[in-house]
């Protein structure tokens, strides 16, 4: 027998004249235990709670904030937009001019066409590590009957290369050249000018010269040839 | 809130936060990694250049001013030759292609130091390297500065040696003099040089080029990280200083040839990553 049926029996027994206001205080103070009891109870699992849950939900939240930042979105197209940084290719020296690469490709590709009589003309290309794609050629040229140097350089547009970039980033005026906008700048005693035309991103730099509408010529000349 | 539960939710948020940090950071670099991460060179002596890879930071600085003012602009007789290794299989060959440099810009002053080639146009302007003449000094030198013989890339002993041998071969006296180095870099040293159509030898920790783009009122730096020990070619002197709303500031750089292929020249500021400064003498 439990000690608390113990004890209402012995009330009961022995102390009829205030037993129902006895058994009544022990009601009441066997439910206001009871609720304490349940109270702590309570307390406990809402502890529980907060100490998972909570914690559990600001992770939740936070990866709800980040990961579609981080993420490729599925229901949207896969870009095929490629960035390399210099670990990633190497500049070697191409046994083509621009010229030469364009017509064994089958591919319209702009160029200064000053081969016949060029004093100098080193081609490059940037060379994918590992596969050995070309993303793209780097030619300098002088022409011979001006001693005008430029260099072209190209890639597909697709394709940009962390170097290239910085040119990029520094052109900060613009020049519309026959509906082909020209981003340009002059880079110390250089002039540099970047625009896209077709499949291609193209760099120009006019060498030791600043005078930017001989640019605006060039660019020009390259689009109209 | 109890102790349990605050941990568990710090730690939580943590967690949570790295893929965060992962988006933010990748890509996006200091403009500036002057003196970030650059160990203590106790011997210079040791200190091998592999030829640090360029690399964009993405970082553009516009410095919008009131007026500006080139205090000096000077620079060796037109300019020096941007010389950079587009070879299949010569690696870590920085030394060798500054060393290249040097040659090159000396060609014009010291008959045939590069042999059966002219350096430079008439008009003084340097050339661009060919495959032959250059490539042929480049492969030299890079034999000769015994590059990646017992360790990677050169010492600066091992740079200093091999075109010695060379000049003296050529028939040339070399001499090697310290403008200084870190924070005792010695401007007025190098200044002179470049008067005296000098140029000076750079071996730099990972450091920064800059472009300067010009605009109306404004001038835009661009960083090129280099990402590891390199020797460049130094061949000018430029100091400036703007008036900005609301403050000044005052920049010196040194030109130079990066012997890279892009971008082949730029602007250096010296600082602690800067190991040694030499300007070669020929006589």
């Amino acid at each position: 027998m439990s000690e608390e049926k113990k004890f209402r029996k012995l009330i009961q027994n022995h102390d009829v004249e205030n037993r129902d206001k006895i058994l009544n205080e022990l009601n009441a103070a066997c439910l206001q235990d009871f609720d304490a009891e349940k109270m702590e109870k309570r307390k406990s699992s809402k502890r529980k709670f907060m100490a998972v849950f909570l914690p559990v939900g600001a992770v939740a939240a936070c990866l709800a904030i980040t990961l579609p930042i981080v993420l490729p979105k599925k229901n949207e197209p896969q870009s095929n937009i490629r960035t390399f940084s210099s670990h990633e290719y190497s500049i070697k020296a191409y046994d083509q001019n621009i010229k030469e690469y364009a017509q064994a490709n089958s591919k319209n590709i702009l160029y200064f066409d000053w081969y016949d009589n060029a004093d100098n003309c080193t081609t490059d290309c940037y060379s994918e590590n590992g596969t050995q794609a070309v993303l793209g050629l780097k030619e300098y040229v002088v022409n011979g009957n001006t001693g005008e140097a430029v260099e072209i350089q190209f890639t597909d547009i697709s394709i940009y290369i962390d170097v290239l970039n910085e040119i990029s980033d520094i052109c900060k005026n613009e020049y519309v050249v026959n509906s082909v906008v020209l981003k340009w700048v002059v880079d110390d005693i250089n002039l540099n000018g970047v625009f896209e035309y077709g499949d291609y991103r193209y760099f120009v730099t006019l060498e030791r010269n600043t005078d930017e509408n001989r640019l605006f010529e060039l660019v020009e000349s390259l689009i109209n040839n | 809130m109890n102790k349990k539960f605050r941990i568990s939710l710090i730690l939580s948020l943590a967690l949570a936060s790295l893929p965060a940090c992962g988006a933010w950071t990748d890509g996006q670099a200091t403009v500036d990694r002057d003196d970030a991460y650059i160990a203590e060179v106790t011997d210079a002596d040791q200190v091998r250049y592999i030829g640090g890879q360029p690399i964009g930071l993405y970082a553009t600085e516009q410095i919008n001013y009131v007026s500006k003012v080139i205090v000096e602009d000077i620079y060796t007789d037109g300019d020096a030759p941007e010389y950079y290794d587009n070879s299949a299989d010569m690696t870590n060959s920085c030394g060798a292609v500054s060393g290249s440099i040097a040659v090159g810009f000396y060609d014009k002053y010291y008959s045939n130091m590069i042999p059966d080639w002219d350096s430079y146009y008439p008009s003084g302007i340097y050339r661009k390297q060919d495959a032959e003449h250059v490539g042929a000094l480049k492969r030299d030198l890079y034999a000769r500065m015994q590059t990646n013989v017992y360790g990677d890339g050169v010492t600066e002993d091992d740079f200093k040696n091999g075109l010695s041998s060379y000049i003296n071969e050529r028939g040339y006296n070399v001499s090697y003099s310290s403008v200084g180095s870190k924070g005792s870099f010695n401007y007025n040293l190098f200044k002179e040089a470049i008067r005296n159509n000098q140029v000076t030898v750079l071996f730099t920790q990972p450091s920064n080029v800059y472009r300067i783009g010009i605009l109306s009122n404004a001038d835009v730096v661009s960083s090129t990280y280099i990402s590891g020990n390199h020797i460049m070619v130094a061949f000018g002197y430029y100091e400036v200083k703007y008036i900005m709303n609301g403050g000044a500031r005052h920049e010196i750089y040194l030109r130079v040839c990066t012997a890279w292929g892009e971008p082949s020249r730029g602007f250096y500021k010296v600082g602690s990553y800067l190991v040694d400064a030499v300007t070669v003498k020929i006589n």
